[in-house]
């Protein structure tokens, strides 16, 4: 278990102090796949270089399974360092030791011998899938087979915690999978705890169980991922929710014209489901029931974590209290309703809001 | 031989000479090459480590090691030369010949490697150190396993321009009888108008630096990956 308690760090430059941390607090369960996002500058690669020291906090503690490493010598903290593997952005491999040299350098030094050694490092590029690569050189690996060595080192000393930093950002949208799906086999096959550093919301949707949010050096909103998705509180979260989910251009769709039907009352509203309800065809079902034309302007179905979590943007029209008394049902159902426009009118300047 | 005689007869006459020479230059310039890397070397690594930000950042050492470095790059060889004769009689007993002009080129050519060294440590990757750092390696190790290792071919490349840099010293040296090539060519060739003699030693000069070049350029392609 990770926990990071009340951090703080101050950059001082000439003349201005630039709060990098602000008070951050966060608990990181073993096993997690921890999902912490935020646009540049909001500081999570200061918060990740936080969690081996890298760098120092000017205040707050940082406890790793009931160590306060913050607490430690320098020399206990390397020791503790190598239970830490670490990614980054852009791979940080030696150049000029091959992927073989490159895994077995955290090796070296640890009472091992070379046989020991051999089967080691073998056995960690078997795992991460570039056995074949052995004796190249990083520049005649691809991005993608990069990153995969650099797992396969920061493996090396059977960390219980992995931390990557925007570790998947260099690499195209393929290879962002397959390093993904890589990592979440590696998280359950070896129970191992991952912080994944990232600015894009595709990469938390992918693979992480829980996500913190981040904003000017604070966590603004942290949660299951399921709860950040369905349920998203703070703007800056509902914006990474709206890019990824595809509503980013939602208000356009809304307040086009050919959409009015002046000759009766129109409801538009955006339906968020999760869970069993987005099984169910509820809309359908309204439209049956209660006599009422559902128009269907944009929908989304995501399952995340195995739970299908979507919303629907419709447009009801017919008798306003049937529609009203259809909205009741569905709400009845734990289904989220919210009116963006009445007959024309904007309720909702935000058609980002889930 | 006949032949040799008509284009250069002066040569031909001092070719014992010329060979002491040629071999007094290339003592010259590997005594003092040898012991400029030996000092200069882990000077640039200690410039490179202490400076700010970096693994052992002190502000202290490296603001004094950096204006040390920086006194010796500015002043020219030729002032060096006679600016540090007693220091020169002090450690080498005399101020002339073989032995005293390896000090100079020593005081000249320490600070040239360790600056050439500390340019070639400071293209490293930073991520790649820090990535060291998170596997747990101490400073110590950083510096033997990942910043001599990673930094192999620009410190060749460093040592390469210092030996060149370090034949054309020695030539200046060979003025105030340091012996060797310049001395050569400026006492025989020169001062006697014998432009054979020049011509000769200026060829055999051009030849040393190429070969020193071409082997460096080779190592550093053979190094890089």
């Amino acid at each position: 278990m990770i926990l990071l308690d009340n951090l703080s760090k101050t950059y001082e430059s000439k003349k201005v102090s630039v709060g990098a941390l602000k008070n951050v607090t966060l608990k990181i369960e073993k096993g997690d796949m921890f999902g912490i996002i935020g646009y540049s500058g909001a500081g999570k690669s200061t918060l990740i270089r936080c969690i081996n020291l890298l760098e120092r906090p000017d205040s707050g503690k940082v406890v790793i399974n009931d160590i306060d490493i913050t607490a430690l010598s320098p020399k206990s903290l390397r020791k503790q360092r190598e239970k830490i593997g670490m990614i980054f952005q852009h791979f940080n491999l030696m150049n000029r030791r091959n992927v073989f040299d490159n895994v077995a350098y955290p090796l070296k030094g640890k009472g091992l011998n070379k046989v020991q050694i051999e089967e080691k490092v073998i056995k960690l590029l078997e795992l991460v899938g570039i056995k074949d690569k052995v004796y190249s050189y990083p520049s005649q690996l691809s991005g993608g087979q990069k990153q995969r060595v650099a797992i396969a080192r920061a493996l090396a000393n059977d960390p219980e915690v992995l931390l990557c930093d925007e570790a998947t950002s260099a690499l195209d949208p393929q290879n962002t999978r397959a390093i993904l799906n890589l990592l979440k086999d590696i998280n359950q096959k070896l129970n191992l705890t991952v912080v994944i550093i990232t600015h894009q919301m595709e990469v938390v949707k992918e693979v992480c169980n829980r996500v913190a949010v981040m904003e000017n050096g604070e966590v603004v909103e942290k949660g299951s991922i399921l709860d950040i998705f369905s349920n998203p509180k703070r703007g800056i979260t509902k914006e990474f929710v709206a890019n990824t989910m595809g509503y980013d251009n939602l208000e356009d769709v809304i307040n086009q014209g050919f959409l009015k039907n002046s000759s009766s009352y129109e409801l538009t509203v955006k339906i968020s489901f999760v869970g069993q309800a987005a099984g169910q065809a509820f809309i359908s079902k309204i439209s049956i029931d209660y006599g009422i034309l559902a128009n269907i302007l944009f929908g989304s179905i995501e399952s995340l974590q195995g739970v299908s979590f979507g919303s629907l943007i419709v447009s009801f029209s017919g008798n306003s209290a049937k529609i009203h008394e259809a909205i009741e049902f569905l709400e009845e159902n734990n289904i989220k309703v919210e009116v963006l426009k009445e007959n024309g009118i904007i309720k909702s300047n935000n058609a980002q809001c889930s | 031989m006949e032949l040799l005689n008509q284009i250069m007869p002066n040569v031909v006459d001092l070719f014992p000479d010329l060979m002491k020479a040629l071999k007094d230059t290339l003592l010259m310039v590997l005594i003092s090459g040898t012991i400029a890397s030996a000092i200069g070397i882990p000077l640039g690594i200690t410039l490179v480590v202490t400076r700010e930000g970096n693994l052992l950042e002190n502000k202290l050492i490296y603001f004094i090691l950096g204006k040390f470095v920086n006194v010796f790059r500015a002043l020219p060889f030729v002032i060096l030369l006679t600016a540090i004769i007693p220091i020169t009689r002090f450690i080498a007993g005399t101020t002339i010949g073989l032995k005293g002009a390896v000090v100079p080129l020593i005081f000249a050519a320490t600070p040239f490697v360790a600056r050439q060294v500390e340019s070639a440590l400071l293209e490293i990757d930073p991520g790649v150190i820090e990535a060291a750092k998170a596997m747990g390696s101490s400073p110590l190790e950083i510096i033997y396993r990942v910043l001599l290792i990673e930094g192999l071919p620009g410190i060749v490349y460093a040592l390469t321009i210092t030996i060149v840099s370090l034949i054309g010293f020695s030539a200046v040296a060979g003025t105030v009888g340091g012996g060797g090539l310049g001395d050569f060519a400026i006492r025989y060739g020169y001062q006697y108008f014998r432009t054979d003699i020049m011509i000769v030693t200026t060829i055999l000069l051009l030849l040393i630096v190429n070969i020193v070049q071409s082997l460096g350029e080779y190592l550093l392609k053979r190094l890089s990956h």
